[in-house]
C-alpha cells in the first residue's frame, strides 16, 4: 500500500492556523533554565521547538487510516512541517538539513519535509525570556544523563554515581504527571546513594485538548519521535550546562531492539536507543551548536541481567519503585501495577531472574495479575512472552551456525548499520547476543523450556 | 493450517501471492540502487548508497515490499560487498528483488502470530516450527518472479507455472470422485 501523503503543519509562525505553545501543547522547559540558572540559548530553544513540532506532526497523523484493515501494510507516511526558528541560518545549512532528515527517516520510516521560517516563534517561552538571579553551574567534572523512570536508566545512573566526583544532572521528560512524580522519586533515591551530587530536572510536555483537536479522531499510537523529544531535551540540558556529552542508559539487546517477527520491519520496533540514532542525533546537535557533541550509552555491551547483577544493594527499594511496564502509569491499575504481559515486563522479569534477584521479581509478580512464566504450554502464555522466546530461538539458531554474523545479518539486516555506528567488528555483537540467549536458557520456566527445546 | 501441507503446494501459493503483490505495487527494478551500491564500494562513500536507498524507497511509494528489497541491499553491502564489483548490475538487481520477495513472503507467512500458534499447537518446539516454515519458503521461486520484474512491466506479469506434477485424466477423475 503506497504511503499516505499528509498536508503540512505550521509551527510557531505562519498562516492563521499555526500550532502554538500553550494553545496546542504544553512544554515546561523553564525547569531547565531554572535548574541551571540560565536562559536557553536561541539555537537550543530552536532544537526544543523543532522536537515538539516533529513529535506533534508524527502523533497527529495516523499511519493506518481509522477504518482501514490492519493488514500490516499501512506504515510509512509523507509528513511535512514548517517550523519558525530563531537561528534560521544555522538550521537552513544543507548539512543540518541532511542530518535532520536522515535522523527522522531512520526513527520513523517516514519521508519528512521540514522547512524553516526565519524570525522565531511569535510567542517565546519563559525558558528563554526569564533569567534567574543566580547562575547555578554544575560542579565539575559534570555529567548529564537521561532518567526515563525505567529500570535501565535507574541502574545506569546508579553506576555513573560511582565513576566520578563531579555533579550528575539527570534529565527527565514526562508526558504524564504520574511519570514525572516517579522520575522525581527515583532521582531523590539516587541522590542519597553515591559519592556524586545529583541534580534532577523534569520537563513536562503534553498536547492540550486544542492540540489533539487539530485532527479528527485518535492520533497515531506508535509515536516514534518521542525519542527525538527526549534526546533533544537531554541535549538542550547538556548544552546549557556546558557539557559536550549526554549519557543515555539502555541495555545492549534493548537498545538494538531487534524485530520479534519477520513481519516487523524498520522502525516498527522503536529505534529510540539504537547506536545509529544516538550517532545521528549527536551529529545534528553538534552541527547546530557549532561544537562536537556525543551521546553515549555506557551499557551498550551489557545485557539487562548484567546491569541488574552490578546494581548496588542499597538500590533495591528504588528498583521495586521503578516501572518498566509500557502501561503501568497509564493503565489505572492499583499501585501503578505492571501488567506482566508486555515485552518490557517480560524482559525485566527475565533480567531479574537471570541476575539471581528472584526476590525482587517476586515483589513485581505480587503486583501483576498473574505469573506467565509458570504456564505449562504455549497456548497459555501471552503473545509477548512467546514472541520474545521465538526471537531467542531464532538468535540461537543463527549463533549456532558456522558463521553467526552472516546468519544474524541475514535475519536482521539493520544489525549492519548498528555495527557501523559503533565502529566495531561483529565480535561484540555476537558475544552480547550469545550472552543474552544463554540467560534465557537459564530462566526456570516450564513454558520457556518447552519452547526453547531443540 | 500449514502443518500438514506439502511444501510445493505452499510454494505455489507463495509464487502466486508475490506475483500479485508485485503487480499491485508496481515494484520498480532496483538498477539505480545497485549502481549506487557499486559506486559506494568503488569510491568508499556510503552516502551514495544511503541516498539511493531513500530514492528507491520513494520510487516504491514507501511500501513494505520496497523496504524488503532495501533490507536485502543492506545485507549484501555488509556481507558480500566485493561481489558487486565483479557482477553485472542486472544480475545483482535480480538477486535483490528475489531476496526482497522472500523477505516479504516470510513476513506474511511467519509474521502473524496465529500461524505460529497453530503450528505450535501440536506440541512442536519453536526451532522445529522455524525449520518447517523455512522449508516452505525455500520451495518458492523468487528468482523467476524477480527476472520478470526486471524484464516486463510488472502490471502485466503472470505467476510462474505450478511446480506440482500435472494430473493425468485418470487422476483427475479419481480426484473428483
Amino acid at each position: 500500500m503506497p504511503a499516505i501523503d499528509y498536508p503540512p503543519f505550521q509551527f510557531g509562525r505562519g498562516s492563521a492556523a499555526y500550532v502554538e505553545w500553550e494553545t496546542h501543547y504544553r512544554l515546561r522547559d523553564e525547569t531547565l533554565s531554572r535548574a541551571l540558572g540560565t536562559c536557553l540559548a536561541p539555537e537550543v530553544a530552536d532544537l526544543i521547538d523543532l522536537a515538539v513540532a516533529v513529535y506533534m506532526t508524527d502523533r497527529l497523523h495516523r499511519r493506518r487510516p481509522l477504518r482501514a484493515i490492519d493488514d500490516g501494510e499501512h506504515w510509512s507516511r509523507y509528513l511535512r512541517a514548517e517550523v519558525a526558528v530563531r537561528c534560521y541560518e544555522r538550521w537552513s545549512r544543507p548539512e543540518v538539513h541532511r542530518l535532520l532528515h536522515d535522523l527522522l527517516r531512520w526513527l520513523t520510516d517516514d519521508e519528512w519535509e521540514i522547512t524553516f521560517v526565519a524570525g522565531g516563534p511569535l510567542h517565546p517561552r519563559h525558558s528563554e525570556t526569564q533569567p534567574t538571579l543566580f547562575d547555578e553551574p554544575l560542579a565539575a567534572p559534570a555529567a548529564v544523563g537521561l532518567l526515563s523512570g525505567g529500570l535501565d536508566s535507574l541502574l545506569g545512573a546508579a553506576a555513573d554515581l560511582e565513576t566520578s566526583e563531579g555533579e550528575l544532572l539527570l534529565v527527565s521528560t514526562a508526558t504524564h504527571p504520574k511519570l514525572g512524580t516517579r522520575q522525581h522519586q527515583l532521582a531523590a533515591a539516587l541522590g542519597g546513594l553515591g559519592r556524586r551530587q545529583v541534580r534532577w530536572l523534569g520537563v513536562p510536555m503534553n498536547l492540550t485538548a486544542a492540540g489533539k483537536a487539530l485532527v479528527t479522531g485518535p492520533g497515531e499510537p506508535s509515536q516514534r519521535t518521542r525519542a527525538f523529544v527526549f534526546l533533544a531535551i537531554g541535549a538542550a540540558a547538556a548544552l546549557s550546562a556546558d557539557c559536550d556529552e549526554l549519557r543515555a542508559y539502555e541495555n545492549g539487546p534493548g537498545a538494538l531492539n531487534l524485530a520479534l517477527t519477520p513481519s516487523q520491519r524498520g522502525a516498527m520496533n522503536t529505534r529510540a536507543m539504537r547506536p545509529e540514532t544516538l550517532t545521528l542525533m549527536a551529529r545534528l546537535v553538534g552541527a547546530v551548536a557549532g561544537r562536537p557533541f556525543t551521546i553515549s550509552n555506557p551499557n551498550r555491551w551489557k545485557t539487562k541481567a548484567e546491569m541488574c547483577r552490578d546494581a548496588p544493594a542499597d538500590l533495591d527499594a528504588a528498583i521495586v519503585a521503578c516501572r518498566s511496564c509500557d502501561t503501568a502509569l497509564i493503565g489505572r491499575r492499583p499501585k501503578d501495577a505492571p501488567c506482566g504481559r508486555c515485552t518490557s515486563c517480560v524482559l525485566r522479569r527475565q533480567a531479574l531472574r537471570a541476575a539471581g534477584r528472584t526476590d525482587l521479581d517476586q515483589l513485581d509478580v505480587a503486583l501483576m495479575p498473574g505469573d506467565s512464566l509458570r504456564a505449562q504450554v504455549p497456548g497459555q502464555v501471552d503473545p509477548a512472552l512467546r514472541l520474545m522466546v521465538g526471537q531467542v530461538a531464532q538468535l540461537s539458531m543463527c549463533l549456532a551456525s558456522c558463521d553467526p554474523w552472516t546468519a544474524l545479518v541475514h535475519r536482521w539486516p539493520d544489525l549492519a548499520s548498528a555495527r557501523q555506528a559503533c565502529g566495531v567488528d561483529s565480535g561484540p555483537f555476537v558475544d552480547l547476543l550469545g550472552r543474552y540467549c544463554a540467560e534465557w536458557h537459564g530462566v526456570s520456566s516450564p513454558v520457556v523450556d518447552r519452547l526453547l527445546a531443540a | 493450517m500449514l502443518g500438514g501441507q506439502d511444501a510445493l503446494v505452499v510454494a505455489d501459493e507463495i509464487d502466486r501471492a508475490i506475483t500479485e503483490t508485485v503487480k499491485r505495487l508496481a515494484l520498480p527494478p532496483p538498477v539505480d540502487l545497485v549502481r549506487a551500491m557499486r559506486d559506494s564500494v568503488l569510491y568508499t562513500d556510503t552516502a551514495l548508497y544511503e541516498d539511493a536507498t531513500y530514492e528507491y524507497a520513494r520510487r516504491c511509494g514507501l511500501t513494505d515490499l520496497g523496504s524488503h528489497v532495501i533490507a536485502e541491499a543492506r545485507e549484501l553491502m555488509e556481507l558480500r560487498r566485493t561481489e558487486l564489483l565483479g557482477r553485472p548490475e542486472a544480475e545483482t538487481a535480480v538477486d535483490l528483488v528475489a531476496g526482497g520477495l522472500r523477505r516479504h513472503a516470510e513476513a506474511c507467512l511467519c509474521g502473524p502470530e496465529a500461524v505460529t500458534d497453530r503450528m505450535l499447537a501440536d506440541g512442536a518446539s519453536l526451532a522445529h516450527v522455524l525449520k518447517r516454515q523455512r522449508a516452505y519458503l525455500d520451495a518458492a521461486r523468487y528468482p523467476v518472479v524477480a527476472e520478470r520484474v526486471m524484464k516486463e512491466t510488472s502490471r502485466h506479469m503472470r505467476a510462474p507455472a505450478s511446480q506440482l506434477p500435472k494430473l493425468s485424466q485418470a487422476d483427475l477423475i479419481n480426484e473428483v470422485l
